[in-house]
């Protein structure tokens, strides 16, 4: 980063225990809409946007980007004010507002596609002909363009 | 994995897929080799191919979170023809809708050349009834707690777009984000304003790079302050923007780092950054070849080398 260092408090460990998918699904809808929406900012909380103080990344408990392929999970990070030392109530606060994920999504099209991983998609197009149709099937094509599901 | 033997990876091997040039339902096996992980399948009639699926570390046997299925209540279709012939969903799926895209329209105002969704002015945009009787759909297959993404196309085109919103946040959805190239968001100053008072949660932006080189390659057209405009806007109306770069090999995978630099720059307004690896959807003279793609692992990677980011600190999704 151009002005500090990163501090990361957690890590992927894979092998542990079976999660519950329902409660995964419901985080993941519950995640994006806290951290992509608008910053929960005062106009004054607002003039120094660009921090030179340290950024902590922080693991923002079970924060989920779900997949259609291949994907990661948003990481979190916050970042303090200028020249600021962190303390706990301004982590707190920051945390609110100064949140940043980092996600990422690889597509399935027809060369590299997975059905055992298609049936684990929670992105779905509403087909105008009725029905949520996952959001790499809606949009796959055989080599010369012709849709699977895609009428237009 | 650097021997040169080629074997068939530990985890579950086996898959499906379908044949690029029928659609043929064909069985697929997940292979390393010294290059990486290979999705290998063959069709009857069209031979044998394969695709690299993952390259490099983490090692893809490690990239699973075990979770329960949870799939949807309602299902709209039954299973009949197999996966992935059912679909609208049908009972074999496992995950419930976390966010239900609506496509509004099919024109757009920027014509790309990796662009998968239509641009035609041909058909006709669905109308308000139409639009709400899809809200209508969504919220009885779903229950309502999903996120809705309006996309298209490009949704911005449309003037009732304010209306559209506001039509989904009174029938109850909690978060609405519209997909957008930003292209009106900075030609119109208050057009961000008007969005974010219909009850606008988020702007998901396409933003390939953060420089017009990058643009110019992917879009054909200079963007760079476009966007900035953009972003601008939206921080004058309080707008929580996404950045989201579709990284393709060679052009802008080199720049992941300073789109992260970009965004952090332009936090709080900018929220996250998501990337989308490019994908091969429509007609292409000849198949994708290994290099026209970047696997998971290597974004991962490429954030490393670029920002410092640990790459043991992402996680796959739960
Ligand atoms: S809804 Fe899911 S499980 Fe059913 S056919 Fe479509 S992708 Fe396969």
């Amino acid at each position: 980063m151009p002005d500090g260092t990163l501090n990361p408090l957690t890590r992927h460990q894979p092998g542990t225990e079976l999660e519950n998918g329902h409660t995964g699904a419901s985080k993941t809808i519950d995640f994006t809409a806290r951290q992509w929406a608008s910053p929960l900012v005062k106009e004054n909380d607002d003039q120094h946007p660009r921090e030179t103080g340290n950024r902590v990344i922080r693991e923002s408990g079970n924060t989920v980007q779900p997949t259609p392929g291949f994907s990661f999970q948003p990481m979190a990070f916050v970042s303090s004010g200028a020249g600021q030392p962190v303390d706990l109530d301004m982590f707190l606060s920051r945390l609110k507002t100064h949140m940043f994920s980092i996600s990422c999504m690889v597509f399935q099209d027809v060369w590299n596609l997975d059905l055992e991983r298609v049936r684990d998609c929670c992105i779905h197009v509403l087909s105008p002909d009725g029905g949520l149709i996952p959001f790499c099937m809606y949009n796959l094509t055989d080599a010369r363009g012709r849709s699977l599901y895609r009428k237009t | 994995m650097t021997t040169d033997k080629e074997h068939t990876v530990a985890f579950p091997a086996h898959t499906q897929s379908l044949c690029p040039y029928c659609l043929k339902k064909l069985s697929a096996t997940r292979v390393e080799k010294k290059a990486g992980v290979f999705l290998v399948k063959e069709c009857p009639e069209h031979g044998p191919m394969e695709t690299i699926i993952w390259r490099g570390e983490p090692d893809m046997k490690t990239w699973t979170r075990g979770k329960t299925p949870a799939g949807p209540e309602i299902h709209s279709r039954a299973v009949e023809k197999g996966c992935p012939f059912d679909c609208g969903l049908c009972p074999g799926h496992r995950q419930r809708t976390c966010t239900a895209l609506l496509e509004i329209t099919w024109r757009c105002n920027l014509h790309c050349p990796v662009c998968f969704a239509d641009s035609g002015d041909a058909v006709p945009d669905p109308g308000l009834d139409r639009i709400r009787a899809w809200y209508e759909e969504i919220r009885q297959c779903t229950g309502g707690g999903c996120n809705i993404q309006l996309s298209g196309g490009e949704p911005t085109v449309r003037d009732d777009l304010p209306e559209i919103i506001a039509m989904g946040k009174e029938m109850g959805f909690g978060f609405i984000q519209v997909n957008t190239n930003g292209l009106r968001l900075a030609q119109e100053g208050d057009f961000a304003g008007r969005l974010k008072q219909a009850g606008l949660d988020s702007v998901f932006l396409q933003f390939d790079g953060v420089d017009d080189q990058v643009h110019l390659a992917l879009r054909g057209r200079k963007l760079q302050a476009i966007k900035e405009r953009a972003i601008a806007n939206c921080r004058s109306h309080n707008l929580g923007v996404v950045l989201v770069p579709t990284l393709v090999p060679g052009v802008n995978d080199h720049q992941i780092g300073d789109i992260i630099r970009f965004g952090l720059e332009n936090c709080p307004q900018v929220r996250g950054v998501h990337f989308q690896p490019v994908s091969y959807f429509g007609r292409y003279p000849k198949p994708p070849g290994d290099a026209d793609r970047i696997t998971l692992p290597q974004v991962i990677q490429g954030l490393e080398d670029q920002t410092g980011i640990k790459a043991a600190h992402f996680r796959p999704p739960g």
